[in-house]
């Protein structure tokens, strides 16, 4: 039993403008699980940060949430501590951004972590202070056991010299042990779902691999599900259960990561693995790129919004008709997997991966 | 980020003749479209364009000569334009009445609604030469007859049009600043552009000389300079001196400004690529970085030229800048110094209103080419 | 910290000298010495000095002696026995008549100071915080307004109305039947009467100033990634604003306190003067139209040197709020 901790369905982020309405993110479907890391991923300018930041209601204006739900489960079953009355599920996209409400989720119940942590860090507070107001926002405890909890959290991410470091500014510190203090900041309150918005992005490979090893770690020691936000399908390899591949805000397929590098059924997934550079038996042949590039958010296409770069493409439908989401199983199950595709017309097809044109999908 | 709002591919424009109108554009041309969306700034403009054509052909735009005056219409009140329709439009104006008060000994003026002095456009009045290459006697507006009394602004004390002498002060007070600019972007580009060229020690000179300017009160240095000046100067010879002692306060600003935008830009990509390509120092400096910061350096000029205008008003107004016979905004405020005198004639402060409305024109213009400065930006 | 103070206040040494340098030449400027107005000004009252009389002042002043000396021996008067000279113009020593005015001067600058920011900083806050709401078109074109008036215009416009609709009088500090009195409640009420005008004036442009900047400030701070991970931790909205933008927004003014000196001395001359303040700017003034060159280079060298004292006000402040600049001098 791996029931769903969040499940989006139909999400909708407008930007509008003089100039027109930009759909950032337009139709999103996913399912984080209890315990489990669920990659997004996807180019730059697809909806995925937009969709991380959607969930937390940190959408800025002009950006509005104009559809969909965001369902959230609190209290697990397994945690004690949360109170009867918080039982339940709630739709996080109709909770008002600035109410008590949506604030006690924030950082208690989901938490986050971004890109840079220079610039995502006040420039003008220590960090430990940033972690004691962190926990003493959620919990009613002294300054002096905020700060001490603050400590505690700093020696678990790996901070060394932790009773010193919590009075360091962000800028004293290195690129890596920011993205640590980040993290314990973040997982301060102990949330049950932590996203993170290409936290490893701006850092160096060596530091890279440190940071996803330490992700890994807390995930194992405090059981919480994690979004990860990705470009690079090689961190996707190394950490992730499931896979949400986005495209011009819309997920196209959702599955498992076995079945991602293994079984793609999406003609967008598949030219995003053709594209990654491999070593081994076929290294020597020229690298695939996908044809054409990402539309400009003003243009969206009609239909599939893939169709325009489409290699299988069916003239005449692709360019007409919005894919519905084919799911095959339960979507609770784990085996599941979600495709939005023309060229599957029911779950079993999915499921079997035989597409229209009666071929067998490699 | 992956918010698509800015991303740089998603200028708000949908046509692709246009995109592609937008990638060939030349820098001066984004600047002026982007400087366009901004209302203000257009208005700003508009009003400043006004401004600069009533002082370049203010003989001509005046009804009056600066020095005309009419004793008898001491502080004589703002009149009103009406309009008449009786067998084609006239414009005319009512005459006054007048009586002197027996306590104060001034002229209380009345409406008379039986007199009415009739208006024209281009009508013969007083001779003066256009930029001393021509005579004339025509003007743009005012009474058919020479003689007849017209003061839409009022009269002041030798019964002089405030009007007129508006009109007239805005030449002085519209150019002081401009020149004053300039004589401060010689200066300022020519230190803050050594500045940020060579760095180091001579940097830090030039850098320490400027905050020592900037931490002297301006106007009692002013004040203390203009004071200097000798009362036997002339016009023209006072009008510079005061215009120098106007730029030399207002130098450091802009050489800092250019000092900052010089080492920004050096410390660019582009440039060290053009480095690299061995292009010379100087063809660098011309064609590479000149162009990024010209727009930075203009903007920050217009946003000067109102300390200008507002630094010269206050040396005149009280009386240690330029000196009557010439005509400014500041030198007709000295008038208004009195509140006695502002209660027979409250008229006399809308030479203030004049100095207001320019410098919030300049401003406005200022920033709004602040702001359009970096087409490329956003 | 220590040590960032003593090189601070060494830094300050160099500047007071050249400012010294600029005041002195100011008070050479006018033809001829001091002594000569004297005179001049003496025999067209009919009066004459006594020939010993005039060569003791010569001496003081060292006014025989090459450049060099006379300067030394004017700034080492200042500086040893606090002696600016002598105003010709009112017959005493110039530091008496500096000590009369310059507290009414400062008293001036440090309401102008706390209520401008009692103004200018919760407006600039609000106009960020609701960018294009009415209110902030509302305070935005204030703004503008208030960095367009000159202040001098301002307080001839408001002396007129009081004058024209109220019949009041404006001028002074005090109104004459309080002028020598003692202080007491009525006298507190009525100089406070007389405060407001010059507070309100010379504050506007301040304000305006301050309202666009700190908008500008705050809303480039507002739109920084640490103010979204603020959010996304659970803070208030309150909280989050005053604990983390408006901090870092507000910097710059902390950095820029000590300008506020040079502004008072900029604005206070001429509002003064329109409202009849005895304050040191009319005194400044009227030195000017009279030549009384040791009075009016004494007032502005202490008034570049009140600058002086005040960037460094400045800095120390700036050190103890940020702690990237404090880093700096760690």
């Amino acid at each position: 039993m791996d029931p769903a901790l969040l499940r989006v369905r139909g999400l909708r982020t407008h930007f509008a403008s003089p100039e027109g309405v930009v759909r950032a993110v337009d139709g999103v479907d996913l399912v984080v699980r209890e315990g489990q890391t669920l990659c997004v991923v996807g180019e730059s300018g697809c909806g995925k940060s937009m969709t991380a930041r959607s969930i937390l209601q940190l959408v800025d204006p002009p950006g509005r949430i104009v559809d969909g739900e965001i369902l959230f489960r609190l209290g697990a079953p397994a945690e004690p501590r949360a109170a009867a009355a918080e039982h339940g599920v709630v739709d996080l996209a109709r909770l008002d951004p600035r109410g008590r409400a949506m604030r006690r989720i924030r950082g208690k119940e989901i938490a986050m972590i971004f890109q840079e942590p220079m610039v995502s860090l006040s420039p003008v507070h220590t960090i430990g202070h940033q972690i004691a107001e962190n926990i003493r926002t959620h919990q009613d405890v002294s300054k002096k056991e905020a700060r001490d909890r603050a400590i505690e959290e700093l020696r678990r991410v790996g901070i060394p010299r932790p009773e010193h470091r919590v009075d360091a500014y962000t800028f004293q510190l290195s690129g890596g042990m920011r993205q640590r203090a980040m993290i314990a900041m973040a997982l301060a309150c102990r949330p049950k779902l932590l996203i993170a918005d290409e936290p490893t992005t701006a850092l160096d490979v060596t530091t890279q691999a440190q940071i996803l090893e330490l992700l890994q770690e807390l995930q194992e020691q405090l059981g919480m599900a994690v979004m990860f936000i990705t470009h690079d399908l090689g961190v996707v390899a190394e950490i992730a259960d499931e896979v949400a591949v986005m495209y011009l805000g819309l997920v196209v397929e959702q599955c498992g990561v076995d079945e991602l590098f293994h079984d793609p059924r999406h003609p967008y997934t598949k030219a995003l693995l053709e594209s990654v550079p491999t070593a081994g038996p076929r290294a020597k042949q020229r690298l695939t790129t996908i044809t054409g590039s990402v539309p400009h958010p003003y243009h969206r296409p009609k239909g599939c919004p893939f169709h325009t770069r489409c290699r299988q493409a069916i003239p005449g439908e692709c360019d007409h008709k919005l894919p519905p989401v084919l799911a095959t199983g339960t979507a609770d199950h784990p085996g599941s997997r979600a495709v939005r595709c023309l060229l599957y017309q029911t779950p079993a097809d999915v499921a079997a991966g035989v597409d229209t044109l009666g071929e067998v999908s490699r | 980020m992956n918010d698509p709002v800015s991303d740089p591919a998603s200028d708000p424009v949908r046509d692709p003749d246009r995109d592609e109108e937008i990638y060939v554009a030349p820098q001066y041309k984004l600047v002026w479209w982007r400087f366009r969306r901004n209302r203000l700034a257009v208005a700003g403009l508009v009003v400043l364009g006004f401004l600069y054509l009533l002082a370049a052909f203010c003989e001509f735009w005046a009804p009056h000569t600066q020095d005309h005056y009419r004793a008898v219409y001491s502080y004589a009140p703002p009149q009103r334009i009406h309009v008449s329709f009786d067998g084609g439009v006239h414009f005319f104006v009512y005459g006054y009445k007048s009586r002197p008060d027996p306590e104060t000994l001034l002229r209380t003026f009345t409406v008379d609604r039986s007199t009415r002095v009739p208006l024209r456009f281009f009508p013969r009045g007083e001779t003066y030469q256009l930029w001393g290459l021509f005579g004339t006697d025509r003007h743009f507006f005012g009474p058919v007859k020479p003689g007849d009394p017209m003061y839409l602004f009022g009269a002041d004390e030798q019964g002089r049009d405030l009007f007129s002498r508006l009109i007239y002060g805005s030449r002085i007070s519209m150019s002081v600043g401009l020149v004053g600019v300039f004589l401060s972007l010689a200066l300022g580009v020519l230190l803050g552009g050594i500045s940020g060229y060579l760095g180091g020690i001579t940097d830090n000179l030039i850098q320490r000389f400027i905050e020592f300017f900037m931490s002297i009160p301006t106007l009692p240095l002013w004040l203390g300079l203009a004071a200097a000046i000798p009362s036997g100067w002339g016009p023209i010879t006072s009008y510079f001196a005061i215009t120098i002692i106007l730029s030399l306060m207002g130098w450091t600003g802009l050489a800092r400004v250019v000092r900052s935008r010089f080492f920004q830009i050096r410390s660019e990509d582009y440039v060290l690529a053009a480095e690299l390509d061995g292009v010379r120092r100087m063809r660098i400096i011309r064609r590479h970085m000149l162009p990024a910061f010209t727009s930075h350096v203009i903007a920050s000029l217009t946003l000067s030229i109102p300390g200008m205008i507002l630094g010269e008003t206050a040396l005149s107004f009280l009386g240690l800048g330029l000196q009557p016979p010439v005509v400014s905004w500041g030198v007709l405020l000295n008038d208004a110094q009195n509140v006695r005198v502002l209660s027979t004639a409250p008229w006399l402060l809308l030479s203030g209103a004049a100095v207001v409305v320019a410098v919030m024109a300049l401003n406005f213009v200022g920033d709004g080419l602040r702001d359009a400065a970096d087409p490329y930006e956003s | 910290m220590g040590l960032y103070l003593l090189r601070r206040v060494l830094a300050m040494v160099p500047t007071v000298f050249l400012v010294s340098l600029v005041s002195f030449t100011i008070i050479q400027l006018p033809p001829g010495d001091f002594l000569d107005t004297v005179v001049a000004n003496l025999s067209q009252q009919g009066q004459t000095i006594e020939p010993a009389q005039l060569a003791a002042l010569r001496q003081r002043y060292a006014l025989d002696q090459p450049m060099v000396v006379q300067y030394t021996t004017w700034i080492t008067n200042i500086v040893t026995r606090g002696d600016f000279g002598q105003s010709m113009l009112y017959g005493k020593p110039v530091s008496e008549l500096i000590g009369e005015r310059l507290p009414l001067t400062l008293g001036l600058g440090v309401s102008v100071w706390l209520f401008g920011w009692a103004i200018a900083l919760p407006a600039g806050i609000y106009s960020a915080v609701r960018k294009y709401s009415l209110g902030d078109y509302v305070l935005t074109s204030m703004a503008f307004v208030g960095i367009a008036v000159p202040g001098f215009l301002l307080a001839l416009t408001v002396a007129f109305i009081q004058f024209r609709y109220f019949d009041k009088a404006v001028g002074g500090m005090f109104s004459p039947e309080y002028a020598d009195a003692a202080w007491n409640l009525g006298k507190l009420l009525d100089f406070l009467d007389h405060l407001w005008l010059p507070v309100l004036v010379l504050s506007l442009g301040g304000i305006g100033g301050t309202i666009r900047v700190l908008r500008a400030n705050l809303l480039d701070e507002l739109r920084k990634p640490y103010v979204v991970t603020a959010r996304s931790r659970g803070l208030s909205e309150r909280r989050l604003l005053v604990a983390y933008p408006v901090r870092v927004a507000l910097n710059p003014f902390i950095a820029t306190v000590g300008w506020l000196i040079p502004a008072l001395f900029d604005g206070e001359v001429l509002v003064s003067t329109v409202l009849g303040l005895e304050t040191t700017g009319p005194l400044l003034l009227r030195s000017l139209e009279s030549q009384d060159m040791y009075l009016a280079g004494s007032i502005i060298f202490i008034a570049c040197v009140l600058t002086v004292i005040g960037t460094l006000i400045s800095d120390i402040l700036l050190v103890l709020v940020d702690p990237r600049v404090r880093a700096g001098y760690a």
